[in-house]
């Protein structure tokens, strides 16, 4: 009988603690989440006019430290998400760049068909609601409200990604380029979405620069670059180390 | 209060009235009782503001006590927002009828397209020309429109050139270019955010103190002024009645062109409502 207490008791010690965690990482990722980005436009007033904004998603994000952009680039790059929801975040952000401003878009083929039909907790938070309503999806107000049960994994591993980032973790490794294989159906497919992109930011007279994550197949990114370029005057670059990226940010 | 012409001879006042943000009845009564005591008889409103209604009671309570201003003396302008045009694909008629019928109105002076939704503004406006030839509503226009939308509308087979089209302008976003077309073509401008909401860059400018001082008036009636002098609309927007007494007062002094020039270059396309973050692929 003895035994028997003794066990529950650990048990309810174990879920209590694991109940206080959950908690605890639910509002760090939300205070995250806010760190990396302001949601609301009225305390995004020094972020106007920027000379660029930064979209895409990618294991790079966690060598960028936005404090270095010194206003001038918005910051709406991130950890995880498809390449249809960076798109909807350039229709939501690119107003932030100033007039003749530059939009870069970094993009990695090795994340495309992975992420294809991700939903992330931060999509329905940073992305504006029509437009889901236009893609007729709703925000899924429970399950965005506790993140890191309904989200388990991406919010774990966004919060993991965070910790080693301020423990500068990172600061020793290098960026590996992506060993995807070729499939030419993907590659049509994420250059028709690149082409779009770039072809509207050109429409809003802005300069479209797509980064390209290095991949071990170089025509990849060939091939990449020669859809996204049909747009029309559109800069690519590749980025093959943590240097190019850096570079690529800031200039 | 003077007015302007429109281009189908309906008249706007040069200054009217903003309810957005305006969340108290009591606020609402005092400030539209006050507007209509010093002859400002326009007011602006919009479905997402959730004043309509408010703003009709307060209007007709006022008209009540004063009964020498009749409707007809009154410029009231609503307008369609992304969400109706999407949940109708651009067949508004339907908000139109309901708003009427919510707020007691027996007409729209003005119906605006709040934002230009994309993949819905121009099948709206084509729905607008029709409740604007059935006299349902006395004129029509587009809000936060670029150069671009105008052309689109025109492509895809608009045939009543927007008679106003309503902006964020204040002198740090002056949006020349954007206003020198609309008087091209016709099309009277009207400004919200018309003082930049006052914030601290605004209300602390060196320009804008030196002249304010020179001309004995206040920062914001110095800007207001600059609108008018522009031909532009300006909407205010205050819950205070000191403030709308102050807000309309500035009719009683003239800004040498000089000092037009120098406040317009205090331009730097800084905007309180950023189009995309309001309006998705903008």
């Amino acid at each position: 009988m003895e035994q028997i207490v003794k066990v529950c008791v650990i048990i309810a010690i174990v879920v209590i603690v694991a109940a206080i965690l959950c908690y605890l990482a639910n509002k760090a990722y939300f205070k995250f989440l806010r760190h990396d980005k302001p949601t609301s436009y009225f305390k995004d007033l020094k972020w106007r006019n920027t000379d660029s904004i930064l979209i895409g998603q990618g294991k790079v994000f966690k060598y960028l430290y936005p404090k270095k952009f010194q206003q001038k680039v918005y910051m709406c790059m991130t950890y995880k998400r498809s390449l249809d929801m960076d798109y909807a975040a350039l229709k939501t952000y690119f107003s932030h760049v100033k007039p003749n401003g530059t939009v870069k878009i970094f993009a990695d083929y090795g994340d495309y068909k992975k992420n294809l039909k991700l939903r992330t907790p931060a999509d329905y938070e940073i992305i504006h609601p029509h437009i889901f309503m236009a893609i007729k999806e709703r925000k899924p107000k429970r399950k965005t409200k506790y993140p890191i049960v309904f989200y388990a994994a991406y919010t774990w591993g966004y919060l993991f990604m965070r910790a080693f980032k301020m423990a500068g973790i990172y600061k020793k490794t290098e960026v590996k380029p992506s060993r995807v294989p070729y499939n030419k159906e993907d590659i049509n497919a994420m250059g028709a979405t690149l082409r779009e992109m770039a072809a509207f930011v050109l429409e809003r007279e802005l300069h479209p620069v797509i980064l390209l994550m290095d991949n071990k197949d170089k025509t990849i990114n060939q091939e990449l670059a020669e859809l996204a370029r049909a747009a029309g005057d559109v800069e690519i670059k590749v980025i093959y180390n943590n240097n190019d990226f850096k570079t690529a940010c800031l200039n | 209060m003077e007015s302007i012409s429109l281009s189908n001879d309906i008249r706007i006042p040069r200054i009217m009235l903003g309810s957005f943000q305006m969340n108290k009845e009591s606020d609402m009564e005092e400030v539209v009782e006050e507007a209509l005591t010093h002859g400002v008889y326009g007011f602006d409103t919009s479905p997402s503001y959730n004043t309509e209604e408010m703003l009709a009671r307060a209007i007709s309570k006022s008209l009540s006590c004063h009964s020498e201003i009749k409707r007809s003396d009154l410029f009231i302008d609503s307008k369609i927002d992304s969400w109706q045009m999407m949940e109708s694909k651009g067949d508004i008629r339907k908000y139109v009828d309901d708003m009427l019928e919510r707020t007691g109105l027996s007409y729209l002076d003005l119906l605006l397209i709040h934002w230009p939704e994309p993949n819905f503004y121009t099948e709206t406006y084509k729905c607008m020309e029709k409740l604007y030839n059935e006299g349902v509503i006395k004129s029509i226009g587009v809000c936060n429109f670029r150069i671009r939308h105008f052309e689109r509308l025109i492509k895809d087979g608009a045939t009543i050139v927007p008679h106003v089209m309503q902006n964020e302008i204040h002198p740090f976003n002056t949006e020349e270019e954007l206003v020198n077309y609309c008087k091209e073509h016709g099309v009277v401008v009207q400004a919200y955010s018309p003082l930049c909401r006052m914030i601290p860059e605004i209300a602390n400018d060196a320009t804008l103190n030196i002249l304010a001082r020179k001309y004995g008036v206040s920062v914001a009636q110095l800007m207001l002024r600059h609108h008018t002098q522009r031909g532009l609309v300006p909407i205010v927007k205050t819950s205070s009645r000191k403030r709308v007494l102050e807000n309309t007062d500035i009719f009683g002094f003239t800004i040498e062109d000089d000092d037009m020039a120098t406040i317009s270059m205090l331009d730097r396309h800084f905007k309180m409502f950023l189009e995309s973050r309001c309006c998705p692929g903008y």
